[in-house]
């Protein structure tokens, strides 16, 4: 049911998951890629720096030995003349050789500018060396734009035991001539994240170290293409490169968002799942609450399409009927039905369709048509059932079935006709006292097959004989203990000799007593119905004349008189003859008037029928007057019908036959015995 | 159906007894001199019943001595009395 509601929004709900999982993994794609590349290059970056040092190291400690065999060579050399400074500068393959002295006076020097400056006030690039005159043994620039010759230069600086220090510079190139050899193979296995590499390069693109094999140097560098993160720096006049994969990145960024995107399946997944359960709690509420609406409608009309007023034919006097259905929480399929076939033939039915609620309670709206229909317009009982079967076979793509017992009383011949298809025999109640099941035997249920016949079977009822239906609602209640009520608990209590309505409330309450906390799981259904056979009956015509009047209360009060009527109830009887038959004499117009007087016994009515031949007029019909007004403005008119509704228990019209027929029924007190 | 009639001066007493139906009804109608009647009473006590054409008898009488005086119904026995009921006309006869 819930999945049902669901089903149409799935496909939306799974879009909606997919792309909000998507766009989750491209911006997380995005960010890893800038973090791996961040993140690479941030290696790189450190890499470098390391290198740096190193080559620096390198550099350093090589112009370093240059100033100290300088420093060597000026203590032997008497000449410290420009020319001797420049041949020392040569031989030892540098651009520049400066002596100062212990104030930091440039006393000598290869080139003759420099002489008699003062590195205190000379520029800052100079003033660094005066460390050297204190306890600094040596001091190295790193390569640097010279302010004084304007082009790069790297100084380095010795002290001089005699005083002073000695300072060489050498320009770019010179560096890189000086310290190429002790480069090679610095980089050796110097990997970036296990697969990048840092490559030292001369000027013309030669390599000097790599971190592969001592086999690439020397040979012309090749730079790589795009997959390659490269990151170049110049390093004492060394470029120096970095390279590293991207893939090696990408890598990790795959690696990071496969995880990721597992972790967000699963975040997604219960997230899903929990606002489904939400949902589909608050959805399947509102559903209950629709259907529990629809259900509870469903059953009111099913129940308003039974007959529920008792007695339902006040004037039949050949028969006492009454039928209760007490419906299980969900709408069930049962029904009862029952009607005059014919003037003395009385049809009662009751049925159970399979399944339960709005399905079955449809198919039972149906078949209780179709059986009326079939039943009050084919002469034949087993035709009919044949008919209505077919009728019910046809068009039953739901393959629903009705079990259904129906039975047809002929009051005159005091004869019971039935058909079973496929439901609990009834209990008749014999006036003995004694109860029999009916016949077991039964043709198919109905709707099942199209085109089969029924055959009818056939009982005599004795007067006072009670037929009890029943639905399965009613044997097979259940108890705490799962055990079922039955027919050995169900016949007492049809013994018991009860009136049907007192019978059909014995038997529901005895139920109820079973069955105890344990829910009703099916409708539970009863008619009983009690043959009174014929009633006692007098008729006599009258001419419709002023005499009229004291002859038909005579030929009353003369039948009344064998019955022990109690005097108030004959009185209002009386009344109501005087009342109508006056009306008749005085406004039909008819020359005759027949009355007829039936009373049964169980229980004691007495029924008055008024027969005339004249005016068409129906009494019921006649607005009463208002009792509410005073002395003088009431009128006499209409208040005779007005009391004899009032005194009588039932009034019935009828045009029949181009005949009034006005049937009147007084109830007689149960004490009095005919 | 009998009626007994009781003259004293200007009260007049009818004594019913009986059915007081269509057949009756007139009956009682004729005997019903009123000239000069100031104090009506209908004594009841052994009415069976009656009907419309009896309750017309008693409305005409009412309608007249409202004008002329008192009437009064007495001795009504539970079904006369719940005629009287029913049809309203309880509310305008003095019943005792």
């Amino acid at each position: 049911m819930i999945l049902n509601v669901f089903r149409p929004i799935i496909p939306k709900l799974v879009g909606a998951l997919a792309t909000a999982f998507l766009l989750a993994m491209a911006i997380t794609w995005a960010l890893f890629s800038y973090f791996a590349a961040d993140e690479s290059k941030d290696l790189m970056k450190r890499e470098l720096d390391d290198v740096a040092g190193q080559i620096e190291e390198a550099v350093n400690a090589r112009l370093i030995h240059a100033a100290m065999e300088a420093r060597e060579r000026l203590t032997e050399m008497s000449d410290h003349s420009v020319e001797a400074l420049r041949g020392l500068a040569d031989d030892l393959r540098v651009d520049e050789v400066c002596v100062a002295d212990e104030r930091g006076v440039f006393i000598a020097s290869s080139s003759a500018e420099d002489i008699g400056h003062d590195c205190h006030n000379l520029n800052a690039q100079a003033a660094e060396f005066l460390c050297l005159l204190n306890d600094v043994d040596e001091y190295a620039q790193s390569l640097q734009p010279s302010a004084i010759v304007g082009e790069d230069r790297k100084y380095v600086g010795v002290w001089r035991p005699e005083g002073g220090f000695v300072q060489v510079g050498c320009r770019e190139a010179t560096v890189r001539r000086l310290a190429q050899s002790s480069l090679t193979g610095l980089t050796h296995f110097r990997h970036i994240d296990g697969a990048g590499s840092v490559v030292i390069a001369k000027d013309a693109g030669e390599v000097l170290s790599s971190a592969l094999e001592t086999r690439s140097e020397g040979s012309v560098l090749q730079m790589p293409g795009d997959d390659h993160h490269v990151l170049k720096r110049r390093i004492e006049g060394f470029p120096v490169y970095a390279f590293l994969q991207k893939s090696v990145g990408a890598r990790r960024r795959n690696f990071m968002l496969a995880v990721s995107a597992a972790l967000m399946i699963v975040v997604l997944a219960f997230a899903a799942l929990f606002v489904g359960t939400v949902i589909a709690r608050f959805v399947s509420a509102q559903i209950e609450k629709r259907l529990a609406g629809d259900l509870e409608l469903a059953k009111s009309i099913q129940l308003s399409a039974l007959p529920s007023v008792f007695p339902p034919y006040p004037e039949e006097l050949r028969m006492d009927i009454f039928a209760r259905m007490d419906t299980a929480r969900e709408v069930g399929g049962d029904f009862y039905d029952f009607y005059h076939v014919g003037r003395d033939r009385f049809a009662v039915l009751i049925a159970d369709v399979s399944g339960k609620g709005v399905p079955a309670a449809l198919f039972m709206m149906r078949a209780k048509a179709i059986l009326k229909s079939c039943m009050t317009s084919i002469t034949s009982f087993e035709e009919a059932i044949a008919e209505a079967n077919t009728r019910l076979a046809e068009a039953n793509s739901a393959n629903v079935f009705v079990t259904s017992w129906i039975g047809v009383i002929d009051f005159n011949a005091g004869r019971l006709e039935y058909v079973n298809c496929g439901h609990n025999p009834p209990c008749l109640r014999r006036a003995n006292g004694f109860v029999e099941c009916l016949s077991k035997v039964c043709g198919p249920a109905l709707g099942v097959f199209d085109k089969v016949p029924y055959r009818k079977q056939e009982i005599a009822l004795e007067p006072q004989d009670l037929l009890y239906l029943y639905t399965d609602g009613v044997t097979e209640a259940i108890n705490r203990e799962e055990e079922m009520f039955g027919l050995n608990r169900l016949t007492p209590i049809v013994a018991a000799g009860h009136t049907p309505e007192g019978l059909c409330d014995a038997v529901k309450k005895e139920v109820d007593a079973f069955a105890g906390e344990i829910e009703q799981f099916d409708d539970i259904t009863q008619i009983a119905f009690r043959y009174r056979g014929a009633p006692e009956k007098r008729e006599r015509t009258f001419k419709a004349n002023a005499e009229a009047l004291g002859d038909v209360t005579a030929f009353v009060e003369d039948a009344l008189a064998l019955t022990q009527c109690p005097d108030d109830t004959r009185a209002r009887l009386l009344i109501a003859v005087d009342e109508i038959t006056s009306n008749i004499v005085h406004h039909s117009k008819s020359e005759d008037m027949t009355v007829v007087l039936e009373r049964a016994e169980m229980p004691p009515v007495v029924r008055l029928t008024f027969i005339d031949a004249g005016t068409k007029w129906n009494p019921l019909q006649h607005r009463d007057p208002d009792t509410s007004l005073g002395a003088e403005e009431r009128e006499i008119g209409g208040l005779g019908l007005l009391m004899v509704k009032k005194l009588m228990d039932g009034v019935r019209y009828e045009w029949r036959d181009g005949h009034n027929v006005l049937s009147l029924r007084k109830n007689l007190p149960w004490n009095i015995q005919g | 159906m009998e009626i007994k009639k009781t003259k004293d001066g200007s009260s007049l007493k009818l004594t019913v007894s009986g059915r007081l139906d269509t057949l009756t009804a007139p009956q009682l109608e004729s005997s019903l001199q009123l000239e000069g009647v100031t104090e009506l009473v209908f004594d009841l006590t052994d009415l069976e019943y009656v009907s419309s054409a009896g309750l017309r008898v008693f409305l005409g009488a009412q309608k007249k001595m409202m004008l002329q005086g008192n009437m009064e119904l007495v001795g009504v026995k539970p079904i006369v009395r719940e005629v009287l009921d029913m049809t309203g006309f309880s509310a305008f006869f003095t019943i005792k």
